[in-house]
């Protein structure tokens, strides 16, 4: 080929280039724009989460969840913590006890010249306790006896001499009280007597218990003249005041005292409807009591059963082998207190089947029976005595659940419209390891309409939650879960159903590992790990 | 003879498509030796005239833009309705799994040279604008088409996504001799000068989506090293205040300088065949002032979604939204992981070696065949191109090849240059298309220039 051939073939191909290299100006008018579609799939993880055995109950209930060593899994529902008013069992500690001393003549006599007559005795005055109830000992941080002695000699001139003792008042330092004085024959005279540090004792008498001692001596001086009437007499009057005492000792006697009526709201079946078969097998009711009081009690539960709230039943507790009225323990000495633990379960009663089916409520009311006993007895309360009471249920959690369901309605809305939403996958991925099988629904639901639009999953029986099979030994091994998967798709009949529907109930239908043939236990490691991934096709013009 | 032509044009553009072509070329002015600037891209090839000298400022601009990962014709359709169709996914199909936008810019600020005997002697001073963005196929497929579909189960890769911007000044002194009646060499040395660079010197981003719960793995690691960012708005600031200080250190003192090296041959065979080959920016800049570098090592972590209990939580309330939070506040935690340094660090220039042949038909016109490589961060990139030249007395000298080079076909180079007396003017491109049929081409180029020629002996071509 010669030269010159050859630039015309280069010559040839850059002016062909040239003329397929045309301008287009077409391509500048966007105006001109066809509409464009634009279908991305967006998938994203929506929820993940490990959810342990503890969460799920802690959940709103944090303080209910205790595991024991092995593990297992006890919910406690703790009633109030009740303080019971003790001091009511008290006599009243403020009476007034009084004496009369008379002279003893049958008529009137004038003294024809000056003279003395003494009048001495020790006398014991009973303490003005109601029928039951004596005492031995008030011991005080502070109070007062007041004493009121009311001569009436109205034909004595001279002053009377008088002298009283009362053994029964002893002093901080150990000394009893006495007094000796020179009073008018008429009138009144008070004297206070401070008990701060001290104490009156009731048993200075020939009888052992309240009584009040008093060992006196009054000399009658009288002039020429002067008449000694058959009325005429010396009043004593013992007052206790202004009291703050540090102890009481004595026999209260019988009596009945309310203690509490309390309601445990057992909050785990919150959700659940009635139709289910829950049991578990090992509940407890745990009744614990402080008695820092002397005195001899018994417990009697005057109600006891469970209360169903959806439907109003109740279901009153059959005590077999539990003995009602129970009796509880009280302290020997002063300043002490004991506990007393009360065991309600199920070898003593039919608790089990009050806590089934589905209880939500709890319902007690308890009295107590004060020296409930043949007397005498010694009883004592101090300035820091107490009496607690409070009610624990223990629900360990093992047993079966069948068929419990639980329904809740939420309100819903999207929002907007999801025309631009082609379709979507939900893909959720179980690691269940918990002895429960769960089937979940949820319905799309109209108020307006009443009506049901549409249902998210594929099946109302889809085992969305498989349970794990415990092994050997009755536990789960939470290292050998096998993962579920299941898959709903969105099309856009049920996108337009989620944009009609206002509400979206959940129904979730539960049931433990062979239930109900076998029972499981809950333990502290079980968990379920549940993913949640959103899978969308958009479908947007633009 | 012309259908053998087109078979090997279409056969070797295929093989060209499959390989990783680039910008910043000279095909065109490789093949035109009235032209003085030739030397840049071969320091052995002496200019057709004794003495050149390049008027600062306009004597040598050069600008280069390029895409090559496609073409605007490529997202862009017509529609036989008359309208436009926007189509992402054809321009997906034509990418590479990374790309680059890429922009060059030079100019000489001075420049002369001149033949002695058997020498020719040159010197330039010449200022430098590179800007390289690479983005990944895969980030553009993730925005439209997303990650759940062709990408569940793997991962999507926004690897090596980053920027280049490199602004430095070089001053080279060149010597071209002819060792034999059909031999000459030539080599040039050149100082550089360093000004501002950002350089994103490694970056690993990904996604991956589980295909069964649509969790997302996401792994990065980068490094960035920047030079002299601040100092631009010091200068500028020096501008307005009038403090010359400050555009002195800018321009002329700061510590940012490296070398390198250009070399070059020309054999010809019987008077009828020359052989050339060349390799230039052979070197690297180390930079020191003003540094700012940025290290996130490669680190994984898992977006799982929301935590199931805080999204139902009335306490919380939580709702969807919370899930975007929980992914912000875990890549917010991800890139806090961001350490920060002031090292001097280097950056090599992109080495480019050329190797060529003509014909000569007459002692005034030949073809010509030349092959172009470039290694960008150690990335071959090849082109190649084929050309037609001629003079015209000692006043007119013309070239046009075509091209195939950044994963585009068809590229028509054409370059002229005219004297009148010793000016010289000239305006070269290697692809005329870009302002005939701009929306299917993916390079720019655009290289013109005065310049005082004396001497000129154009019947020596």
């Amino acid at each position: 080929m010669s030269i010159k051939k050859l630039s015309q073939n280069l010559l040839f191909i850059f002016g062909f280039i040239f003329l397929i290299a045309s301008c287009e100006p077409r391509y500048l008018e966007f105006n001109k724009l066809n509409e464009t579609s634009y279908n991305p799939n967006i998938a994203v993880p929506l929820f993940n989460a490990r959810v342990g055995m503890q969460d799920i109950l802690a959940r709103n209930q944090l303080d209910v969840v205790q595991t024991d060593a092995s593990g297992l899994i006890t919910l406690v529902y703790q009633g109030g913590l009740i303080d019971v008013n003790i001091f009511d069992l008290l006599p009243p500690l403020t009476e007034t006890m009084e004496f009369e001393l008379g002279t003893g003549f049958p008529g009137t006599i004038t003294f024809n010249q000056p003279g003395t007559l003494n009048f001495s005795d020790q006398v014991e005055i009973d303490y003005p306790a109601p029928d039951n109830q004596l005492l031995s000992e008030i011991k005080f941080k502070k109070g007062k006896l007041e004493i009121k002695l009311e001569p009436d000699f109205p034909g004595i001139t001279p002053d009377i001499d008088l002298s009283l003792n009362l053994p029964g008042i002893e002093f901080a330092d150990g000394s009893t009280y006495s007094y000796s004085d020179s009073i008018s024959p008429s009138g009144v005279v008070f004297i206070d007597v401070d008990l701060a540090g001290g104490k009156i004792d009731f048993t200075k008498g020939a009888a052992a218990l309240n009584k009040f001692v008093l060992d006196y001596s009054a000399d009658i001086n009288y002039q020429a003249g002067d008449q000694l009437g058959k009325n005429d007499k010396l009043k004593y009057s013992f007052t206790i005041k202004d009291i703050e005492f540090k102890h009481v000792i004595g026999d209260f006697g019988s009596q009945t005292l309310p203690i509490t009526s309390d309601t445990i709201n057992l909050s785990i079946f919150g959700a659940a409807n009635s139709n289910g078969d829950v049991r578990l097998t090992n509940p407890k009711l745990n009744v614990e009591l402080v008695n820092g009081v002397g005195i001899p009690f018994r417990i009697n539960f005057q109600k006891l059963y469970s209360k169903n709230i959806a439907t109003g039943d109740t279901f009153p507790i059959l005590f077999g082998n539990f003995q009602n009225p129970f009796p509880i323990n009280s302290p020997v000495r002063l300043d002490d207190s004991v506990k007393t633990t009360i065991d309600i379960n199920k070898d003593n009663t039919d608790i089990i089947e009050i806590l089934s089916p589905t209880p939500k409520l709890l319902v007690y009311d308890i009295e107590g029976q004060v020296n409930p006993g043949p007397g005498p007895n010694y009883n004592f309360i101090t300035d820091q005595s107490i009496f607690k009471v409070r009610a624990n249920v223990e629900m360990p959690m093992e047993g079966y659940v069948n068929n419990f369901v639980i329904q809740d309605t939420v309100e819903f809305s999207v929002g907007q419209t999801l025309d631009e939403l082609e379709s979507s996958t939900i893909n959720v991925v179980v690691a269940n390891g918990l002895p429960i099988n769960v089937n979940l629904q949820l319905y799309l639901y109209n108020t307006d309409l009443d009506q049901i639009l549409d249902s998210i999953l594929v099946d109302d029986n889809t085992q969305i939650f498989k349970s794990g099979v415990p092994e050997t030994g009755g536990k789960i091994n939470q290292n050998t879960v096998e993962e579920n998967i299941i898959q709903a798709i969105l099309d856009q009949e049920t996108a337009q159903n989620l944009v009609d529907a206002n509400r979206i109930i959940i129904r979730a239908q539960l049931g433990t590992y062979d239930a109900p043939n076998s029972s499981i236990k809950l333990f502290d490691n079980y968990g379920i790990g549940i993913k949640l991934g959103l899978n969308l096709k958009g479908n947007i013009s633009f | 003879m012309r259908k053998t032509i087109l078979k090997l044009t279409f056969g070797l553009g295929s093989f060209l498509l499959a390989l990783n072509l680039t910008a910043q070329n000279d095909f065109t002015l490789y093949q035109m030796r009235a032209i003085p600037q030739v030397t840049t891209i071969n320091p052995s090839v002496m200019p057709l005239s004794k003495v050149n000298i390049g008027l600062p400022g306009i004597s040598a601009n050069y600008l280069n833009f390029g895409n090559n990962g496609f073409a605007y014709s490529d997202v862009v359709e017509l529609s036989p309705n008359g309208g436009l169709n926007l189509n992402i996914g054809n321009a997906l199909s034509v990418m590479n799994t990374t790309n680059r936008i890429s922009t060059y810019y030079r100019t000489d600020l001075l420049s002369f040279g001149f033949k002695a005997g058997n020498n020719y002697f040159s010197f330039s001073a010449t200022e430098k604008i590179d800007f390289r963005f690479f983005y990944p196929k895969g980030l553009i497929d993730f925005a439209w088409n997303g990650n759940g579909r062709d990408y569940l189960g793997q991962r999507i890769s926004f690897d090596n996504i980053g920027a280049d911007f490199l602004h430095y000044r070089q001053y080279g002194v060149g010597w071209a001799r002819r060792m034999t009646p059909n031999l000459q060499i030539g080599g040039r040395f050149n100082y550089l000068y360093g000004q501002e660079a950002v350089y994103t010197r490694n970056s690993q981003f990904g996604i991956y989506t589980d295909p069964l719960d649509y969790s997302w793995e996401i792994d990065a690691g980068m490094e960035l090293n920047t030079s002299g960012v601040s100092n631009v708005q010091q200068t500028l600031d020096g501008l307005s205040s009038g403090d010359l200080t400050k555009i002195e250190d800018y321009l002329i003192n700061g510590k940012n300088t490296g070398y390198s090296f250009d070399v070059g041959f020309n054999y010809t065979l019987f008077d009828l065949i020359n052989i050339s080959g060349s390799a230039v920016d052979m070197g690297s800049l180390t930079w020191r002032d003003n540094i700012e570098n940025y290290t996130l090592d490669n680190d994984t972590f898992v977006f799982e979604g929301v935590d199931i209990f805080e999204l139902f939580d009335p306490q919380t309330s939580s709702t969807s939204t919370g899930g975007i939070e929980s992914l912000a506040d875990s890549i917010v935690g991800f890139f806090t992981n961001i350490d920060t340094n002031t090292t001097s660090f280097k950056t090599p220039l992109s080495p480019q070696f050329y190797l060529g042949a003509t014909y000569n038909l007459t002692n005034r016109v030949k073809i010509g065949v030349l092959t172009r490589n470039q290694y960008i961060k150690g990335e071959l990139n090849t082109s190649l191109s084929a050309s037609l030249s001629a003079t015209v007395g000692n006043f007119f000298s013309t070239s046009v090849n075509y091209s195939l080079y950044g994963r585009s076909l068809g590229n028509l180079g054409i370059g002229i240059s005219a004297n009148l007396a010793p000016i010289q003017i000239y305006v070269i491109t290697d692809n005329a298309f870009a302002a005939l049929q701009p929306y299917n081409v993916k390079n720019v180029h655009l290289r013109f220039g005065i310049n005082l020629t004396f001497g000129r002996d154009y019947e020596l071509y």
